[in-house]
């Protein structure tokens, strides 16, 4: 079976996993030195490093989108330098109207030309459903697994539910969860929301640094974390119209940044961060990566939690940097 | 009152305007002394560049320079002003089609910390509201925002998103965080029709997928019924239609003008005025009908020089093709003091000097207009126009000048440069140009004066 590989969160799997191409949500290591990816100078080192990961990763074809204008004009790298074959979707930034909705919708149409060029074959609406049925309910004992795991697990099970690309997946997840469920989880460390830029692959080390300081992160508002997530679907509207019930999922419910308007993205953090009970925030982006770091200042004007931003690079360990802004958040929540 | 040729100082405008005068110049409403842009509006960049010595010239740039009396002028006499945000050339077509609507462009404020040598304190502004100089110049678009110093509050504000910068998409949205409402609008990433896709046929042969000349339709059907709002009538589609006449108007006294420019012997007009020239096609300095006038009065001045074989510098200048504005517009005078002229130009709106077709019906050739952007293209798609007209003006060597924190040039400019190197075997320099460049003066300096050396160099091979 052919691998489709991919990196924004506005891919649906579903509809992939329904062509009989295996859908898998690329979360890079750190390009490093392997490539040459133009300058470093004005890249951003997560998109960087997704390129390099789509030059390495097993896969038969990439899927890029536009959400943001470093990966729109990254893809152009990828597709100078490999032999693969590229598509590139355009998720529009606007979504207020229906146009937008409607829009996004006949991308997924154009893709699934593509997921056919590949091999693939345009799924029927029963098989359609019956593919979104599965992985709305992975999705859903995925998302039960947050209040048992910690917050690294639940995080790390998402990036690897996300690389899988088969509701099967939930069964080794749930393996790897039995094998080494957490002695207890750490309630009497402060509770902090992370938010901002993806994390790549080895970035999880932050989850274990902050509980040495007496932190605990419990929302993980990142999209390759909880904010990635597309909404969970109603039953009845996955048989009536289960293309529609995909765009709303997807198109309809994550908050990114890069939305415009992006007030959503306040929204949805505001009421996840009431709900868990959140103190302070980690608020974190990429150097060269506007689409974030043009919402720390907002974020810090906005929230009535203390925010702590980070700028970070390519680093694949605790820095010093780092580790001082993390003391910092914990001093000032404690 | 023609003179020859001379690039000159604002001091010397000082004489040369007297003279000028002494021998029966007649202004518009908004012309006087260059010295007074300096004096009062603290342009102080002024005072470093220097002028080509035209009255044509004088009055671009008092056209340039009065826009901000201009926008309040407009609204003291009850018009409606529309913010067009990071639209190169589509929506102020629109606007202009209604009597009583002026459009101008925010976006231009990139240009003001460099102009007023930072005095303006628009940089700062930014700073305080998290968009550090990681970002492009344009952020000084949110401290001229809140500060209302160089521009009123626009009564309706419209940006493009989709296919644009990160930087400007931000900084806008940071704007509307702020409790500016902003009608966004879709532009998607261009890309070619599909086999089997509807498509729609561009003059110059460019197919666009029907999708998305469709989605941009609607959208800007969307900013035409705003618009009717605001102006308080219907937009009649022979409204729309005489707007795009207009608007070609400008267009056609461009492409003449730069067509001129690029191919006398000698060059017949300044980098520096050419630029400021070819902003003219966004946004029309917020007066189209004098735009139109001041191009077209260059354009007389242009021909004339060429029929009498007069011009700038040396017949033997280095042909240079740039790529980008320039943040610094002293670095136009550089350019040229380095040896080189400039034969060609792409500073990410040449859409916006090509003719929108008047043989379509307006809102579909304006949508197809909007996605000849090369800006919601790909960069290979640039380069390949860019290598075309670098072949039609005899260009010798490429200058990619790059914006400070652009979320596109660190990507762009090597796809550029590979793709001019490889089809053309042309020589190409890539610079950061800052908004005022003085302390990087002699490193910039010595890669163009390398260039050139590089260009003379290969002619005797
Ligand atoms: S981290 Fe930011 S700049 Fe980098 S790819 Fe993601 S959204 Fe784009
Ligand atoms: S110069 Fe580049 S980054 Fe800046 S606003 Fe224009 S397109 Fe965007």
């Amino acid at each position: 079976m052919k691998t489709v590989i991919y990196e924004c969160p506005f891919i649906p799997a579903e509809w992939i996993a329904a062509h009989g191409l295996r859908p898998s949500r690329v979360q890079p290591p750190a390009a490093g030195a392997i490539l040459s990816l133009g300058s470093e100078d004005g890249t951003c080192p997560y998109a960087r490093a997704c390129l390099a990961a789509f030059f390495h990763y097993p896969g038969d074809a990439i899927v890029y989108t536009t959400t943001c204008d470093q990966m729109r004009r990254g893809c152009e790298v990828t597709i100078a330098q490999t032999a693969k074959p590229v598509f590139v979707l355009h998720v529009p930034k606007t979504w207020e109207q229906p146009e937008a909705s409607a829009f996004y919708r006949e991308e997924l149409l154009r893709l699934s030309r593509f997921l056919v060029s590949l091999g693939g074959h345009a799924p029927s609406n029963s098989k359609l459903s019956e593919v979104l049925l599965a992985f709305d309910g992975a999705r859903r004992q995925l998302v039960e697994l947050r209040s048992v795991a910690t917050a690294r697990q639940f995080s790390e099970f998402i990036a690897r539910f996300n690389q899988a690309g088969d509701p099967g997946c939930m069964v080794d997840i749930r393996k790897v969860f039995d094998a080494a469920p957490p002695a207890a989880l750490a309630r009497k460390k402060i509770p902090v929301a992370l938010f901002g830029s993806p994390l790549m692959s080895h970035h999880y080390f932050l989850f274990d640094s902050l509980e040495k300081l007496g932190g605990r992160i419990v929302l993980d508002g990142t999209t390759t974390g909880e904010l990635g997530l597309p909404g969970l679907m109603d039953r009845q509207a996955i048989r009536e119209d289960p293309l529609q019930c995909l765009v709303n999922a997807y198109f309809g419910t994550i908050p990114d940044a890069f939305r415009r308007p992006n007030d959503q993205l306040y929204t949805w953090f505001r009421e996840k961060g009431l709900e868990r009970g959140v103190r302070g925030i980690l608020f974190r982006h990429y150097v060269w990566c506007d689409t974030w770091h043009s919402e720390a200042q907002r974020l810090k004007e906005w929230s009535s939690w203390p925010v702590v931003s980070l700028e970070t690079g390519e680093e694949t360990q605790l820095t010093g940097h780092t580790l001082a802004r993390l003391q910092s958040l914990v001093e000032m929540l404690q | 009152m023609s003179a020859a040729p001379r690039q000159i100082s604002l001091d010397e405008w000082d004489d040369r305007y007297r003279e000028l005068h002494a021998s029966g110049l007649v202004e518009p409403a908004y012309g006087g002394p260059l010295r007074r842009h300096f004096e009062e509006g603290h342009d102080l960049r002024l005072r470093t560049l220097r002028f080509d010595n035209s009255a044509a010239s004088l009055r671009l740039w008092n056209l340039l320079l009065t826009e901000e009396d201009r926008l309040r002028e407009c609204r003291r006499q009850g018009r409606k002003l529309v913010g067009t945000m990071k639209d190169l050339g589509t929506v102020p077509v629109m606007a202009y089609a209604f009597p009583n609507l002026t459009a101008f462009y925010p976006d231009g404020a990139w240009w003001i910390p460099c102009v007023m040598e930072f005095s303006d304190g628009l940089l700062r502004i930014a700073d305080s509201l998290g968009i550090d100089d990681s970002f492009c110049p344009v952020r000084a678009m949110l401290g001229a925002f809140l500060t209302e110093a160089h521009f009123p509050r626009p009564d309706l504000l419209v940006c493009s998103v989709g296919a644009t910068c990160d930087d400007f998409s931000c900084i806008a949205q940071r704007l509307n965080g702020l409790g500016f409402p902003i009608l966004w609008w879709e532009i998607p990433h261009r890309r070619p029709a599909e086999s089997g896709e509807a498509d729609f046929l561009m003059p110059g042969g460019m197919t666009l997928p029907m999708a998305q000349v469709g989605l941009v339709k609607s959208e800007l059907a969307r900013i035409q019924s705003a618009m009717e709002e605001l102006a308080g009538e219907r937009l009649a589609e022979t409204m729309l239609a005489a707007g795009i006449r207009r608007a070609n108007r400008v267009r056609r006294c461009l492409e003449e003008l730069r067509r001129r420019v690029f191919m006398a012997d000698q060059s017949p007009l300044p980098a520096l005025e050419l630029l400021i020239a070819e902003m003219m096609a966004i946004h029309f300095c917020s007066d189209q009908e004098q735009a139109a006038q001041a191009l077209e009065e260059l354009l007389v001045q242009v021909r004339a020089r060429v029929e009498s074989g007069q011009g700038f510098g040396s017949s033997s200048a280095a042909r240079i093709y740039w790529v980008n504005p320039v943040s610094d517009l002293r670095v136009m005078n550089l350019l040229e003091d380095c040896g080189a002229r400039l034969c060609g130009t792409d500073n990410m709106f040449c859409h916006a000097l090509d003719l929108i077709p008047e043989n379509l019906p307006p809102l579909d050739a304006l949508a197809g207009m909007a996605l000849m952007d090369p800006m919601v293209g790909s960069a290979a798609e640039r380069a390949g126009r860019i290598c075309q007209e670098m072949q039609a003006w005899r260009c010798e060597g490429l200058v990619i000048s790059r914006i400070p924190g652009a979320s596109h040039c660190a990507w762009e400019g090597q796809i550029i440069a590979d793709l001019v190197h490889d089809r053309l075997d042309l020589p190409v320099v890539e610079l950061e140009v800052p908004p005022v460049a003085d302390a990087f003066q002699s490193s910039l300096r010595s890669r163009l004066e390398a260039l050139v050396e590089t260009i003379i160099s290969r002619r005797t091979l």
